[in-house]
């Protein structure tokens, strides 16, 4: 269930409250994981076999590997193999098989097909954390988990199950086996979460209508400062939903005495696209430098193996952001740009901010339209569009009529409004307010989402 | 003292409230204001939960139950007015209370299909077929709709799409109405028009038809107050200009459902919400106009429509003596064999956004 729905607002969150804090420490744990099963289920109750069991290959092989037994390589191979190998063939088999029909099949007359399966809700978090904390295990970074409570627990915290941030054990651990819990936590907490609500149910989800008006007039419809206008709207839109979706995870982690990882630290103010990856989606980025870069050899060797290693890296993270070649692309836009960065002007653009944030600005939006569109012939009208210079349907009533929520949408989004906020939620009138204003308007939002009167039986 | 309030137990305390309202209040089960049944608490089974449909249910019965769901909405209203924001919920705000549903997409394949099911009709009519197509208020009151909206051009489209259309009559309205549109033509808060821009439709029809139009005074006519519309109803703007629905009593007679009425308009209607419905008492499969022989009138027409048609049909009743009405959505049996009755004209009367997104008008090839 999405943390922005009635389901998980008023009846999940506060059931599940009240039901971990009238339990005893000692059995925190497993109804932690009792109520994480349910929150998974509830999403996708046909799913739950495959997270059981990718847990389960997790837990046996690390344990397998934790001590130098025989055949420790193999055990820990074939685990990394069943965990992304599953990822891969609920995520990528459909779009493989069409790669290998379109390119080699097809000219021999021949094609495969194959069934599609949904992809497990959150498995591309969830493989990730399983496959990363095995790797950790394998090489001695970590402790093995013995208790599968606890492991589970780690694996499948409902906060982060399904979108992150995706967390390493070695830094829940000692909160997994013995927590305090503060209250500054709880103060924290529930701002926080609030704020996240907020930040998707008010930002995201409302300047996501103006890119699908975009969208739906039609990108070679629209004039060319409306096509930009578009994905800028999209760009707020893909920050504040998963920023704001972090945000709730730490949020209901604090309320449950869990500190869960920062993942973003306003990547709009970076001065470099460089920069831009690490504030944007940390533990993810952290996740691939960790067990791809690194692994592959990293920056210690030659300059040619080095620009493979980031090119594996930025072809991977495009491709696990969807199964589609706009993905490969967009990950590739990325590893250009962070290659140029790195040879010829990152320098340049560390010395002169200005030009360095207007840069960065200019990028993400052509990165966020190969990322918006799947389609090629979509996205080459739409990048057609955006560097023609052409008339067409007119933006001035779109930009009338959203031009406070995109002032908004840019004001919340520098790192001076964040350290603002951070320093005023340390007084208590303030986070107070703040969140039952915010909480009772995101409601609003929320209720209007599902307001579909029914009168098209009126024509 | 508010140093001592913390605030995740005002969280957890806002949450859990409302989680016990609604568990504890009555139940809705109809909404007026959004013309539906609202969902009841679903049945658990082990298969509707597995297959996730008691979930998406239960989903639908928490937010249609939801304490002070009217309330919520409106409150969004008007936040959104705070933000400066010129619509809500797909409906654009013009100059003079007017609202505007936006209407950016319509499929092209619908909107053909629609066309050349007209054209097939056309083919075994026994009578002349002549299509009025209404206009959506936008293109018509250019001079209140917001700067530069961007809707589709529903002029281009309809000239596009009738250029394939061969053997049928079209009846222009368009610049009628357009020179008319300080006149409160349409209305404010719905997406229909007026009686007075039905009449000048209706005054184009009789030109095209070679009739001699009804003559009528509209400071005479009986008005009902207080309507608020669709496009009310989905924005909930918070001062809206209700408007007021005029209507004229002529001698008329209407039958539905084997039952004879001795008006054509339905007065209970104008105590609830949908008060357009007043016309020919909604919307219908099937309806008969009867209004007598007269001076000049002809024997009978068939009128194939959607709503717009509604407040259109009385002045027609001046004209015909028999006024047959098909509303193809509910229309179960072959319009292609009506069309082939004993009928003097034949009109197709209906909305350019219908015409263009509803797939039922492919029911006029069978």
């Amino acid at each position: 269930m999405s943390f922005s729905s009635f389901v998980f607002l008023i009846r999940f969150l506060p059931v599940a409250l009240v039901l971990y804090y009238l339990f005893p420490h000692k059995g925190r744990n497993a109804l932690l994981v009792l109520l994480s099963l349910f929150f998974y289920t509830w999403g996708d109750p046909k799913s739950l076999p495959a997270l059981l069991l990718i847990a389960a290959v997790g837990y046996g092989a690390s344990l397998y590997v934790s001590k130098d037994r025989k055949g420790r390589k193999a055990v820990f191979l074939c685990g990394l193999l069943l965990i992304l190998g599953s990822l891969g063939f609920y995520k990528y088999l459909g779009f493989f098989v069409s790669i290998l029909n379109s390119m080699i099949l097809e000219h021999f007359g021949v094609g495969i097909t194959v069934r599609s399966f949904a992809a497990p809700l959150g498995i591309s978090f969830f493989a990730f954390t399983t496959s990363g904390y095995l790797i950790d295990v394998y090489k001695g970074d970590t402790e093995v988990c013995k208790n599968p409570i606890d492991y589970l627990l780690f694996i499948a915290f409902f906060p982060k199950l399904l979108m992150g941030p995706i967390v390493r054990y070695q830094d829940i651990s000692d909160q997994i086996q013995n927590r305090v819990i503060y209250v500054s936590q709880l103060e924290n907490g529930a701002f926080r979460f609030v704020k996240g609500l907020a930040k998707k149910v008010l930002l995201a989800d409302t300047i996501a209508v103006l890119w699908n008006e975009v969208s739906t007039l039609g990108y070679s419809e629209v004039s060319t400062p409306f096509a930009w206008l578009g994905v800028l709207a999209y760009s707020f839109q893909l920050y504040y939903d998963f920023s704001g979706y972090s945000d709730m995870a730490i949020g209901l982690g604090n309320l449950f005495g869990f500190r869960i990882p920062e993942n973003f630290r306003f990547p709009y103010s970076s001065i470099s696209a460089t920069e831009f990856w690490r504030r944007w989606h940390i533990t993810m980025g952290s996740w691939f430098k960790q067990y791809v870069y690194f692994p592959l050899g990293g920056s210690r060797c030659s300059k040619k193996r080095m620009m493979f290693n980031t090119f594996a890296v930025w072809a991977l993270t495009g491709l696990w952001h969807g199964a589609a070649w706009n993905f490969i692309l967009w990950g590739i836009f990325y590893f250009i740009l962070l290659m140029l960065e790195k040879n010829f002007y990152l320098e340049f653009l560390n010395k002169h901010r200005l030009i360095g944030h207007i840069y960065t600005i200019f990028i993400t939006l052509i990165g966020w339209s190969i990322f918006a569109v799947s389609d090629f012939p979509s996205l080459f009208s739409l990048l057609q569009k955006m560097f023609s210079f052409s008339g067409g349907i007119r933006c001035l009533y779109s930009l009338r009529n959203y031009f406070v929520l995109l002032l908004l949408c840019a004001v919340f989004c520098t790192e001076t409004c964040e350290v603002l906020v951070e320093k005023l939620q340390k007084k208590t009138w303030f986070r107070l307010a703040a969140t039952v204003i915010l909480l009772v308007l995101s409601i609003a939002y929320m209720t209007d989402a599902t307001y579909q009167p029914f009168l098209y039986a009126q024509f | 003292m508010i140093k001592r309030i913390p605030t995740f137990v005002v969280l957890f305390l806002c949450l859990f409230a409302m989680m016990i309202l609604s568990i504890v209040l009555p139940k809705q089960t109809y909404s007026e204001n959004e013309n539906k049944y609202l969902a009841s608490l679903p049945d658990f089974s082990l298969r509707s939960f597995g297959n996730s449909s008691f979930e998406t249910k239960y989903s639908t019965y928490l937010s249609d139950q939801l304490p002070g769901r009217g309330t919520w909405i409106s409150a969004k209203s008007v936040a959104e007015t705070f933000l400066l924001k010129t619509e809500n919920n797909g409906i654009a705000y013009g100059k003079d209370g007017y609202m505007f549903p936006k209407f950016q997409s319509y499929d092209e394949d619908t909107y053909r299909d629609n066309l050349e099911s007209i054209h097939d009709l056309t083919q075994v009519a026994s009578s002349p077929v002549r299509l009025l197509v209404v206009p959506s208020a936008y293109t018509v009151l250019t001079d209140y709709v917001p700067d530069s909206l961007p809707c589709i051009d529903e002029k281009a489209a309809l000239a596009d799409g009738i250029s394939v259309l061969n053997g049928v009559q079209i009846v222009d309205t368009w610049s009628a109405l357009q020179d008319a549109q300080h006149d409160y033509i349409y209305y404010r808060t719905d997406h229909h028009w007026t009686t007075y821009g039905a009449y000048l439709a209706y005054l184009e029809y009789c030109e095209e038809a070679d009739l001699e139009p009804v003559k009528v005074d509209f400071s005479t006519a009986g008005t009902a107050t207080g309507f608020l519309g669709t496009s009310y109803s989905k924005c909930k703007r918070v001062r809206t200009i209700a408007d007021t629905i005029s209507y004229f009593p002529f001698d008329a007679t209407l039958t539905f459902d084997g039952k004879t009425y001795p008006s054509i308009y339905d007065f209970t209607k104008l105590t609830t919400r949908d008060k357009y419905a007043m016309f020919l008492y909604g919307n219908h499969a099937e309806s008969v106009v009867e209004s007598g022989d007269g001076n000049g009138k002809r024997g009978s027409l068939l009128i194939i429509k959607d709503s717009y048609a509604d407040s259109v049909i009385p002045f027609l009743s001046n004209n015909y003596a028999t006024i047959t009405c098909i509303d193809p959505r509910y229309y179960l049996g072959s319009i292609q064999e009506l069309a082939k009755g004993d009928y003097d004209d034949i009109l197709l009367l209906l909305g350019f956004e219908n015409l263009s997104s509803e797939g039922t008008w492919v029911k006029l090839s069978f």
